[in-house]
């Protein structure tokens, strides 16, 4: 578990910002409809509870097959850059080249092409995030240490064995740092997706307020996104620390 | 006669354009201790290459108890100049890496790695991870996984050379108090005359690169060595030959 000494100071300093805002927005503030209280936005939020989270699963389902999809083909592509020089030559520049499209030109083209469903919402999802789920298992496996490699290759062992014995194992801290840049922004990219056209979510509910006037409504779903953001993270943690209990021994050790 | 363990004949390595090794002989008997020193760079871990499959050679005849080593199972147990547990594993399932690459079973490498863990300082450490280890317990399991391996020849490659001082004599008394009772053959690469003598039973030193055999020392101090062999007067004179040796090489 964290320390309190890590925890409370930023603790600290948002209850500070809200408490600002707070008496900010009930004096002398521009009115409740342009810029409501941090209370009011938690009243109302709670007020429109099932609206709202009816409005979320939609997003956490897309965000979260959006994910396990930018891994697979992140892995995919890794492995094919990893194994032949080939395909790294080939392969590199263009997920590069695929990094400087404008999303924002995209999203409503995607909708246009595919509707929407889901499917848009996670292809572009998939779009955003797998050039960096993709980076981060290229460099794993060339973070392998080469003694270890020539230690397995003076037992005879073959490439598939080397690839399966040391590099992916050394690989996967390294996909744990790549994961949490993805998700947060697929949680970002799903909001966009959504704000671009779909039926619903949390970014179909914040235009839906936003059209409305209900900018208490707007901030709650903001607060919602940011929540949906901080649990998926705290998860991969967890996950971490369940999947690779020895990353934190070693990291332990480097510290110490 | 028996075969030696190890027989190398007018060995010449290329690298990158470079004449890494040139003309090298060196054998090493069944049972023997044998070490390399040589000045950084002069071609001794590519010699170790060579053996291990790493590098090929231009040219020379290379055997391990009288076979040729092309093709064929590797047939040499190498431990690196680190350790190179894997931080993944724990150390029981380090300690069976090499028979479970060379074929083994995991449950039937564990059986034969199982009653090493006492002589070797290991026991009750096997479901640790190589980070919760010292130093020195990391490489007695890196030798344990080394020797397991049931191979007719153990490479050393600077076994002890990332360790502090206190850690590395500890070690060098250990790996001879263990070569005693096992016997086996090693060939040992390293920088530390103190080292190759206090361990070995003949030393060879490299010249610089190309690297061929500049002068080979038999050195028969009685066994069992003991720390008291370094007020030798013998053995000071054999280190100021040897590095002598190293110096004009």
């Amino acid at each position: 578990m964290p320390r309190p000494g890590v925890v409370l100071p930023p603790l600290v300093l948002v209850a500070l910002l809200l408490a600002i805002w707070e008496i900010y927005a009930a004096t002398i503030g521009p009115g409740a409809d342009v810029l409501p209280t941090p209370s009011r936005v938690a009243q109302q939020g709670w007020a429109d509870r099932e609206n709202l989270l009816a409005n979320t699963w939609p997003t956490l389902r897309a965000t979260v097959i959006g994910l396990a999809l930018s891994v697979a083909v992140g892995f995919g592509f890794a492995v094919l850059v990893d194994l032949s020089g080939l395909a790294r030559r080939a392969v590199l520049p263009v997920l590069v080249v695929s990094q400087t499209l404008p999303l924002v030109a995209l999203a409503p083209l995607v909708i246009v092409w595919f509707g929407f469903g889901q499917f848009p919402k996670i292809l572009l999802i998939v779009f955003v995030n797998f050039f960096s789920t993709t980076l981060s298992f290229v460099e794993g496996f060339r973070s392998a240490d080469p003694d270890s490699v020539a230690l397995l290759r003076s037992m005879g062992a073959g490439r598939w064995r080397v690839f399966r014995t040391v590099r992916l194992p050394s690989a996967l801290p390294y996909f744990m740092a790549g994961l949490r840049i993805a998700i947060t922004y697929s949680v970002v990219s799903a909001i966009f997706a959504e704000y671009a056209g779909a039926e619903a979510g949390l970014g179909v509910y914040m235009q839906f307020a936003k059209n409305t006037f209900r900018t208490d409504l707007v901030l709650a779903a903001v607060f919602v996104t940011a929540s949906l953001t901080l649990i998926l993270f705290a998860l991969s943690y967890l996950i971490e620390r369940i999947a690779l209990p020895w990353a934190f021994l070693v990291r332990a050790g480097e510290a110490s | 006669m028996t075969q030696p363990a190890l027989s190398i004949k007018d060995l010449d390595v290329t690298l990158g354009g470079l004449p890494v090794v040139r003309g090298l002989d060196l054998h090493a008997r069944a049972g023997e201790f044998v070490s390399i020193l040589g000045p950084s760079g002069s071609g001794k871990s590519t010699t170790f290459g060579v053996l291990t499959g790493e590098v090929s050679a231009d040219r020379g005849d290379v055997r391990i108890t009288g076979d040729a080593l092309h093709g064929g199972r590797s047939r040499v147990a190498y431990m690196p100049q680190r350790d190179a547990l894997l931080p993944w594993r724990t150390v029981l399932n380090n300690l069976t890496l090499g028979l479970e690459v060379r074929g083994t079973k995991r449950a039937a490498a564990r059986e034969k790695v199982r009653p090493l863990l006492e002589p070797f300082g290991l026991e009750g450490f096997e479901n640790r991870y190589p980070a919760q280890l010292s130093g020195g317990m990391r490489q007695r399991a890196a030798l344990l996984r080394t020797v397991a391996q049931e191979q007719p020849l153990l490479l050393l490659d600077e076994p002890f050379g990332a360790l502090d001082a206190l850690t590395r004599s500890q070690m060098q008394g250990w790996l001879e108090n263990m070569w005693e009772k096992y016997r086996w053959t090693v060939v040992l690469i390293t920088h530390d005359v103190r080292e190759a003598l206090f361990l070995s039973d003949r030393v060879y030193v490299f010249s610089p690169r190309p690297a061929r055999v500049a002068a080979e020392i038999v050195v028969d101090f009685p066994r069992p060595r003991t720390q008291a062999l370094f007020a030798d007067p013998r053995f000071a004179a054999l280190e100021a030959e040897l590095l002598q040796q190293l110096t004009r090489a």
